[in-house]
């Protein structure tokens, strides 16, 4: 079922996808993407394979900062804060 | 079925329904369809130079000593160490050059704290801070050339690439992207140009939304949503050989 302002065709839901999984859209074009998506298998493929792309970079460069340097940063904020004036 | 007999009010405008998309992922999508929680959390829609709300507790910066600002640094700031890091190793790609711009965002954040607004978005802040250190004193010595510019990409020819594919590379394409290494993904994402790589980061990564992203690149957002695009088709490319013009239709190559 499709609202009653907007219809999605796949010329309007391919160029809108990225805006869609990047939870960009307007409330009416998330419905008419829902919409279409519901009834379109390429554009759906499509949105699927946009989705597993952005969750596995995302899993990929998770990083966790080496110990030391939390240390470097904590050493070099004293060192600027010894060096500071205090305000009078 | 629904019919709404009303426009949602416009402040709703960029949140999706929770019973909608509750409802849509079950029934149309696959099961690994994201919650929409799950890509960008609620926190970081706020945006960097937001005001704090009335409520908010007075401004710690206006009677605080020297000492009170270094320890509410230390406390708040050092927090987002993880993911400096993890925005210093895509730009640099090495932990060597990453560490040290890590260390060059921190000093450059707790001198200019007093300009940082609390109850405003501290993580934002921070990453523009590091993507600005990073275009003044190290994109100009980079040690590893500048990448070419790979093809560029259009809607139209993912759409034809995706037409022409049977159901069986479809699902291959999905298979491949699920296990892929990681290490094949932080290279093909060190081949994009800085650019690229930064806004598939800071959106993929971070979860940063497209108007966030503009201001911690200095940016237009038109800019952010091309560059973004761009970058993901080529890294697409990269990883599994499908999605665009003919070399759409080839069979995927896998490494080993």
């Amino acid at each position: 079922m499709t609202n009653s302002w907007t219809r999605f065709e796949c010329e309007d839901a391919l160029p809108r996808l990225y805006h869609f999984i990047d939870e960009e859209l307007s409330y009416h074009e998330l419905e008419a993407m829902r919409d279409h998506l519901d009834g379109c298998d390429n554009c759906s493929y499509e949105a699927e394979v946009r989705v597993k792309l952005k969750s596995v970079i995302r899993e990929a460069c998770l990083e966790a900062a080496p110990t030391h340097l939390r240390d470097k940063v904590s050493a070099r904020i004293a060192e600027m804060r010894a060096s500071m004036a205090e305000p009078v | 079925m629904r019919q709404p007999l009303l426009a949602p009010p416009p402040t709703a405008a960029w949140l999706p329904e929770p019973d909608l998309a509750e409802h849509t992922i079950k029934t149309a999508l696959p099961p690994t369809w994201p919650t929409f929680t799950s890509i960008a959390p609620l926190g970081s829609l706020a945006m960097i130079t937001e005001e704090p709300s009335p409520e908010a507790a007075p401004d710690p910066r206006l009677h605080e000593t020297h000492d009170e600002r270094a320890a509410r640094f230390e406390g708040e700031a050092l927090e987002f160490i993880d993911q400096l890091y993890g925005a210093a190793m895509r730009v640099t790609r090495n932990p060597a050059d990453a560490e040290d711009l890590v260390q060059e965002t921190y000093a450059k954040a707790f001198a200019n704290f007093h300009q940082y607004k609390p109850g405003t978005n501290l993580k934002a802040w921070l990453h523009r801070i590091l993507t600005n250190t990073y275009i003044n004193d190290y994109r100009k010595r980079q040690r590893s050339p500048q990448q070419t510019n790979a093809e560029e990409v259009e809607d139209w020819q993912i759409m034809r690439a995706a037409e022409h594919e049977s159901k069986g590379l479809q699902s291959a394409e999905l298979e491949a992207l699920d296990h892929l290494p990681d290490s094949r993904i932080k290279d093909a994402l060190a081949e994009l140009k800085d650019d690229y790589r930064m806004v598939v980061y800071y959106s993929d990564v971070e979860g940063y939304s497209y108007k966030e992203i503009a201001q911690i690149m200095g940016t237009p957002i038109g800019t952010v949503m091309s560059r973004l695009h761009r970058g993901r088709a080529q890294l697409r490319k990269a990883l599994t050989g499908q999605g665009i013009g003919p070399e759409g239709s080839e069979p995927l190559t896998r490494e080993g």
